[in-house]
């Protein structure tokens, strides 16, 4: 088990000190070796905490990702009652544990150097629009002085190349590292820790508890549990459930299937799952083949932002539409 | 045959294709790789319905044309480019920035829909002009050329709409994917997409018989005897590649109609509609194919696909199978080429004496006449014999 | 037929493409020095130095490959999976222990030499074209990755993954390697006879048939060396990542960045012509963008734009200099569809 961190908005980060110390090149340490800023306490958390909500149980290879302990966490999690001021939700939290950052304490506008996995995704251009609006709000205040960014375009190689290169030119204050892969990263996150820095990971995780703060959401789990009970509740035993999945091999979405997969198979419900890269073409090919096939009586989807296409195509169909469970949709219409 | 026979004119090759009943023709014909994915299509759509009887109603089979009809379309566009030897990687591409565009630009005011779609043409011609003009006066291989345009055209997109595509362009404007003729007997609907497969397709296929497309396969087989006997190859080609970028304009109006705005529709189109056209018969290089076997391939990759579908094949292996299916798909289609055509292939050859002929092309001749026109260099013919079996 | 009379007449055209690929990197790294300096950094210090060739290695493995492959008059699209597979199969065998680093390399590196051999065979016995047979292994291996691998797996001991953290000076370990390969491939192509043998039949199949050439052999040396360069890449990639990946080579997008660093470099895209000095040139020219770029903060999807562009502007100045209408990739003069297909 990791101890984990807590959360902090970016924001805070800044406020913290640094310690200095330029990396050298061949700090590869073992996770298990590695040591590194064990502050508790700080700052305002967010929703999350505990954990690895994201990480899969060995060395990041798993061929299963179902973790019966994880998913029990997150079950609970879904009714846990957030912590923190509810005047101000984007700093509300479920029970993380606190990490003491007070060894960070220091004056005067910081600059901060954040490692962005990708901007290829509506979430991920929401995330950065917000991120560069509390910019200008800390720069106003003189918390941060600048923050450089560096984009790896969803590669993993051009990330460890960018937290590298933050390390050695970039003057950096604080690191803000959203991993673009869970395990892929860690090395490349345990050396900006061993610069001393404050470490700011949030999003997908790593496999190393060395970051000073992790922000996380409750996890894949939980958001597969809601949306498959959701089918459940609405269908009977025997029915046909049609899961559209975006792309294999990422922690989050495997999650959520996983989970669904569990509570469909448990209530007797069929599902049959596709890839879609996110293609809405794709998705209303699939649903008209599967209708083809026969009747389907619900859609699960691992995000939303095809949902349209899937309801197009049941009515194309000539069919009444069926319930769709799927969260964070992006429906504009 | 053509070996003594020095009294028989100029196009012996020409004369062989047409000798014969009809039938006997029809079956040459389906020996030929272009002919061939035809008998392919048909096998696939009776393992289809034999997997899943109600495939095969009318209706649903209208439908299939219809969603099918964007890829088709594209790769009768690719086709163009390709059977002149050259290639267009930008077609996905293209397809991304018309359906990104119908949906920022027309959103829900239906006065816009016509200046909008007169504008992602113009946009589909000027991308094909650079393309061609690149790859023809600039002398840069159109891989690299159309490598360089996909790069560019998505970031670009993207750089300029924030990453995120919204919006929905109005219902009226994604009729043209998504409706049809309504209440016709037999199949409820004719979609759409598919009338317009279907005039697209008899347009292409007109366009191949008059002098633009025999000088296209021309310069496709041999650049240099096209260009010496008097035909514009720069032109000719730029041409190629402006049909294929409108192919893509009109797959993305389709697509925003059939399934809405996404930065993912057309990933991969480019890929796509070269896997159709190789599996058409017609050769990577150019000079040979027909237009209509590279739709035929383009619905024998759908059918493939749904036929794993109903098979229950996991949806990770399609890729695998798609794969085996091409590579064997070209190697069979190659040696049927060789082994099917040696005899055409050897006409050539003899009427290499002939003044038309490539050997002819060290001496141009005949310059003021219109190279496409003619029957005049061997190479047009061959690919016109081949070009209508 | 037309070969006798269209071919020999281009072989004439001048070779200066390698000179003027460093005169364009030259070009780049005078204006990234400037830029760089305009937003307050120094180009040359020993960081940034480091950054630019740790960018060059992985590209840098799979470009010498694809360069073989394009100089015998072939393709291949099948590298980014290569890669993926290799570091996979390699991450999984030494499964953190350093004794078996040895078994993890060769089991790895072999199972890319089959990839390869079987590419070549496909292009060579059944006259597939390159284009094809390669797009097609490829889709076959990502099936085969989509379906057998969910995710990360496998680890890479700490032994294994100093090759991707160590520097020498300001030299990466990695890039060193990678300059290897590239000597022993320039030795290969410039004092053996299969590299002789390899421009000929890549210049012109059948001219090298009917001088005598074994044309088969230098096309599969060349894919089954090129799959090896791509899985050399795809341990260099476990040794950094320090876990395999299914998606690491289409993350990279190496298929067609590596053709287009192979014909930056001044290589012609129909064979023949072109060395692997070049491709290194062309490697370096996109290091040193991405990294000025990196420095400038450039909006990521621009930078795909400016890629583009510099892609077809450097490609269209080589053509320029090259006298006469350079070889077009498949193209048709030849007038043997067997000569077509096989290209």
């Amino acid at each position: 088990m990791r101890r984990k961190m807590l959360t902090a908005p970016l924001a805070a980060v800044a406020a913290l000190a640094m310690l200095a110390a330029c990396s050298t090149d061949d700090s590869l340490d073992d996770p298990a070796t590695s040591e590194s800023a064990e502050d508790p306490a700080g700052e305002e958390p967010a929703e999350g905490g505990e954990d690895e909500g994201e990480e899969p149980a060995e060395d990041g290879s798993s061929d299963d990702w179902f973790d019966q302990a994880v998913y029990d966490t997150q079950y609970e999690q879904r009714t846990a009652t957030f912590e923190g001021d509810p005047n101000a939700p984007h700093l509300q939290y479920i029970d993380g544990p606190m990490t003491d950052t007070s060894e960070f304490a220091s004056e005067g506008a910081k600059k901060v150097c954040f490692s962005n996995a990708s901007i290829s995704n509506p979430w991920r251009q929401t995330g950065w629009i917000t991120m560069n609006e509390q910019l200008k709000v800390l720069q106003e205040s003189g918390v941060i002085s600048e923050m450089e960014t560096r984009d790896a375009q969803d590669d993993d190689n051009t990330q460890i190349a960018d937290i590298d290169y933050f390390i050695n030119e970039g003057n950096c204050d604080a690191f803000v590292i959203s991993p673009s892969s869970t395990a892929a990263l860690t090395p490349a996150v345990e050396r900006a820790c061993d610069t001393g820095l404050p470490v700011v990971v949030f999003d997908r995780g790593v496999e190393t508890d060395c970051a000073t703060t992790f922000i996380h959401p409750i996890g894949g789990f939980a958001w597969g549990i809601d949306t498959a009970e959701f089918l459940v509740d609405n269908l009977e035993e025997g029915d046909k459930v049609v899961a559209l999945r975006i792309l294999p091999g990422v922690d989050v979405l495997e999650h959520r299937w996983a989970a669904a997969e569990k509570i469909f198979s448990e209530n007797g419900i069929e599902a049959v799952d596709y890839f879609t890269g996110a293609d809405p073409t794709e998705i209303k090919k699939i649903i008209s083949d599967e209708l083809a096939k026969g009747d389907v009586q619900g859609v699960w989807m691992d995000a939303g932002d095809g949902a349209v296409a899937a309801i197009e195509a049941f009515e194309a169909g000539g069919r009444r539409s069926r319930p769709l469970s799927s969260l964070e949709a992006e429906i504009d219409r | 045959m053509s070996t003594g026979t020095t009294t028989v004119d100029r196009a012996p090759g020409l004369l062989a294709e047409r000798q014969g009943s009809p039938l006997q023709r029809l079956a040459r014909t389906l020996g030929t790789p272009g002919g061939a994915v035809f008998i392919l299509c048909g096998v696939l759509l009776a393992a289809v319905v034999a997997a899943n009887p109600n495939f095969g109603e009318p209706g649903s089979l209208i439908r299939f044309i219809g969603r099918t009809a964007p890829i088709a379309i594209a790769a009768m566009g690719q086709y163009f480019v390709i059977v002149s030897g050259e290639f267009d990687l930008s077609m996905g591409s293209v397809v991304t920035m018309q359906v990104v565009i119908s949906g920022n630009l027309i959103g829900q005011d239906e006065s816009r829909i016509l200046p909008v779609m007169l504008l992602m043409v113009a946009l589909g011609i000027l991308v094909g002009l650079v393309n061609g003009l690149a790859t023809t006066l600039l002398r840069v291989p159109s891989f690299i050329v159309t490598l360089g345009t996909m790069l560019a055209l998505s970031g670009l997109v993207l750089y300029l709409t924030g990453g995120a595509a919204t919006g929905n362009p109005v219902d009226s404007f994604r009729q043209i994917g998504r409706g049809g003729i309504r209440d016709v007997p037999v199949v409820d609907i004719i979609p759409y997409p598919a009338i317009i497969l279907v005039a697209l397709a008899v347009g292409a296929v007109l366009l191949m018989r008059r002098p633009y497309g025999r000088t296209l396969i021309a310069a496709g087989d041999n650049p240099e005897a096209t260009h010496l006997a008097g035909a514009p190859v720069w032109w000719v080609k730029t041409r190629a590649f402006i049909l294929s970028s409108l192919a893509a304009t009109v797959a993305g109006i389709i697509l925003v109609g059939y399934a809405g705005v996404h930065p993912s529709v057309g990933r991969g189109y480019e890929f796509t509609a070269i896997t159709a056209v190789v599996l058409g018969g017609v050769v990577l290089g150019g000079g040979r194919g027909w237009v209509l076997s590279a739709a035929a391939g383009a619905f024998a990759l759908e059918l493939l696909f749904t036929l794993l579908n109903f098979l229950g094949v996991a949806s990770t292996w399609r890729d695998t199978v798609q794969g085996v299916i091409i590579i064997l798909a070209v190697a069979a289609a190659g040696k049927a080429w060789r082994a099917g055509l040696r005899p055409r292939r050897r006409d050539p050859a003899t009427t290499a004496q002939s003044p038309g002929s490539p050997a002819g092309a060290t001496t141009p001749h005949t310059p003021g006449s219109p190279a496409g026109e003619t029957t005049g260099p061997t190479p047009p013919v061959q690919g016109t014999t081949t070009g209508e079996n | 037929m037309s070969t006798a009379t269209t071919t020999p007449t281009r072989r004439r055209a001048p070779v200066t493409s390698t000179g003027i690929v460093f005169i364009v990197l030259a070009l780049t790294i005078v204006a990234g020095a400037i830029l760089t300096a305009m937003a307050g950094r120094n180009f040359f210090s020993p960081g940034n130095i480091s950054a630019i060739l740790t960018g060059t290695s992985i590209l840098g493995f799979i470009a010498i490959g694809q360069t073989l492959v394009i100089l015998a008059g072939s393709l291949d699209l099948s590298v980014p999976y290569v890669t993926s597979l290799t570091s996979l199969v390699a991450g999984v065998i030494m499964a953190g222990q350093t004794s078996n680093i040895v078994l993890g390399v060769v089991v790895a590196l072999g199972v890319s030499a089959l990839i390869g051999l079987a590419n070549g065979l496909v292009v060579t016995l059944l006259d597939v074209h390159g284009f094809i047979a390669t797009l097609g292994m490829g889709l076959i291996l990502a099936g085969y990755l989509a379906t057998n691998y969910k995710g990360s797996a496998g680890s890479a001991p700490r032994d294994f993954r100093l090759i991707g953290a160590t520097n020498i000076g300001p030299v990466p370990v990695s890039t060193l390697i990678m300059l290897g390969c590239a000597v022993l491939v320039i030795l290969l192509l410039r004092r053996t006879r299969i590299g002789h043998h390899l421009y000929a039949v890549g210049g012109n199949r059948e001219v090298a048939r009917m001088s005598g050439l074994h044309t088969t052999t230098p096309v599969v040396m060349a894919h089954v060396l090129c799959s090896v360069l791509a899985g050399m890449a795809g341990l260099l990639l476990l040794a950094r990542l320090s876990v395999g990946s299914p998606t690491i080579g289409a993350q990279g997008g190496y298929d067609l960045m590596s053709i287009a660093a192979v014909v930056l470099g001044g290589t012609v895209l129909a064979g023949g012509k072109g060395n692997i000095l070049g491709t290194l040139g062309g490697v370096a020219i996109f290091a040193v963008m991405d990294n000025v770029m990196g420095v400038m903060e450039v909006n990521p999807f621009l930078k795909d734009v400016v890629r583009g562009v510099v892609i077809i502007a450097a490609v269209a100045v080589y053509a320029r200099r090259t006298a006469g209408r350079p070889p077009r990739f498949g193209r048709q003069s030849l007038g043997d569809a067997a000569l077509q297909e096989a290209r």
